[in-house]
């Protein structure tokens, strides 16, 4: 065992747990992800002992952790709790330390995060109570057209005629996207049209004029939506090394600046 | 002996075809009537096999039809004589079940419709709602199929719920989530159910007051079979004060269709007026 004190950071998302483990030097030491499911505290466990076990640390090495997310108030090891629009903040940051616009895609949310050059953030946008361009919209579509949820990205990049859809809405968009299939289209230019509609509710969100980063677990798996949404915009677009932990690494770099608790 | 004046009115849903066959040639009478769902079929095949089902039943030939008339998405079926839209059918064939009432909501599939309507049908106003699922007959089918139910008997299981449990958002697919969650910590069906109906009835009650809509409302469509649903609506209708009077027909699903087919008899008899002055002048 290499024991060093560490800091955890731990998101518990409404479809994802993601946890981050950083040494004293804010470097990203162990870091798991796993479904969330219908026990949000038991996942919370198994996650910080597969991180632990990665960073090769024990718990007691754990200075401080710090929960965020949907389901942060169910982490029973965590000292504190932050949002995660601070987190989503603090972890983009550290990686980008300049004026960005955050785009969040997650599984159950959206959320546009501006910060200005010192970190703090300018505004905040959310998309709650709509399923429409986040992470559950791509796993509706995913099932109804029984393909993996991975082999949307490579599909859609294959793309050579994209077909729009009409439909705002997830549950009518299903029905479109079927309809397509019934009346011949490609599979490939169906998913680039089904990409294209997360694009668009996310430009409906807010304007883009800053530099732009990119979150989330949706774009970690589905990168060629950051080239569709750099197409849009004009602009190069940053995404962290690890898009889908940045809520959690956000979290460790929280619990790092907290006063520290010792667990006996 | 009169001639008899058969029409026909077929209703294209986003779920289910209706088809209804009435004699208009006095007092319109019903005659026989048809519901297939469409499941992943042809819409436009289904359409027409139902029609030849329904001609052979009662003996029939298309040349006994003197107006085959189609509304919803209906405009594709074959051999049609015409096509009235969704809003003017539904408004006719809510009044010609329930007469008086000043009121039409088509609970369907896809969308609700509320119609203000006047004594003989006409149109008067109507509100419906748009792009979301959250009000629509899809969001119970969805729901029931996480929940391993039928369609046909989420409204009975609605009945029995003591403390009904709404989910969070208002999305249908969020909602799946919290129905996942609401299972493991061992809601009710029931309370499960009753909630989603809830959900589903105070979009419903939120549109008829913007509305401003009027009492007696007559439910129609798909949804209005649902005891549960009507029930959802009358107790939302009741807490915001609003005490729609609400009523319900067994044939409510064929709004639409036997809408049509009156409308079909009407233009038919407008038709031939026309011809008759044409030949006497």
């Amino acid at each position: 065992m290499n024991s060093q004190p560490v800091f955890v950071g731990i998101d518990v998302g409404a479809s994802m747990t993601k946890v981050a483990v950083i040494d004293a030097n804010k470097n990203l030491v162990g870091h798991h992800i796993k479904k969330s499911g219908t026990d949000f505290t038991a996942t919370a466990n198994l996650c910080l002992e597969a991180s632990l076990k990665m960073a090769n640390v024990e718990e007691k090495d754990i200075v401080m952790t710090v929960s965020t997310g949907y389901g942060r108030k169910n982490v029973s090891f965590a000292h504190d709790t932050v949002t995660e629009i601070g987190c989503h903040a603090k972890g983009c940051f550290h990686y980008f330390p300049i004026t960005i616009t955050i785009i969040d895609i997650g599984g159950q949310d959206n959320k546009i995060i501006k910060l200005d050059e010192s970190g703090r953030r300018s505004s905040f946008k959310m998309n709650r109570k709509c399923a429409a361009g986040t992470g559950a919209f791509l796993e509706e579509m995913s099932t109804r057209l029984d393909i993996p949820l991975e082999e949307m990205d490579g599909l859609a990049r294959k793309s050579e005629d994209m077909v729009k859809l009409g439909s705002y809405c997830t549950v009518f968009s299903a029905t479109e996207v079927l309809e397509n299939i019934r009346n011949g289209k490609k599979l490939p230019d169906i998913i680039k049209g089904v990409f294209f509609s997360v694009v668009n509710r996310i430009m409906e969100m807010d304007s883009f004029t800053e530099k732009v980063v990119m979150t989330g677990g949706v774009v970690a798996h589905n990168p060629y939506l950051v080239n569709m949404m750099e197409e849009m915009i004009g602009r190069k677009i940053l995404v962290p090394v690890y898009p889908q932990l940045s809520g959690a690494i956000g979290a460790a770099l929280h619990a790092m600046e907290k006063e520290p608790v010792r667990i006996n | 002996m009169t001639d008899n004046l058969y029409t026909l009115g077929i209703d294209v849903g986003g779920s289910y075809i209706k088809a209804f066959l009435m004699n208009c040639s006095n007092e319109p009478l019903v005659i026989d009537k048809r519901i297939e769902k469409i499941r992943k079929r042809n819409p436009v095949s289904v359409a027409e096999e139902m029609i030849n089902l329904l001609l052979e039943k009662n003996r029939l030939t298309h040349d006994d039809i003197a107006y085959l008339a189609s509304t919803g998405e209906g405009e594709m079926v074959k051999r049609k004589t015409g096509h009235f839209y969704s809003m003017t059918t539904h408004a006719r064939g809510g009044i010609f079940f329930n007469p008086g009432v000043k009121t039409v909501v088509d609970m369907g599939a896809l969308f609700v419709r509320a119609i203000k309507v006047n004594n003989f049908g006409k149109v008067l106003d109507y509100k419906m709602t748009g792009q979301c699922a959250s009000g629509s007959g899809q969001f119970i089918e969805n729901i029931t199929r996480y929940l391993g139910l039928a369609v046909e008997e989420v409204g009975e299981i609605s009945l029995q719920a003591t403390a009904p449990e709404t989910p969070s958002g208002i999305c249908a697919v969020l909602a799946e989530t919290d129905v996942i969650n609401m299972v493991s910590r061992g809601i009710s069906t029931p309370n499960i159910v009753k909630g989603i109906h809830l959900s589903i009835a105070n979009k419903v009650v939120r549109l008829l007051s913007s509305l401003k809509a009027e009492s007696p409302i007559v439910l129609t469509g798909g949804m209005a079979m649902n005891k549960g649903m009507v029930q959802a609506v009358d107790e939302l209708s009741k807490e915001s004060k609003l005490n729609y009077l609400l009523t319900s027909h067994p044939d409510s699903i064929y709004a639409g269709a036997a809408g049509a087919a009156l409308w079909g008899a009407y233009r038919h008899k407008l038709l031939k007026k026309k011809d008759e002055k044409i030949i006497t002048t």
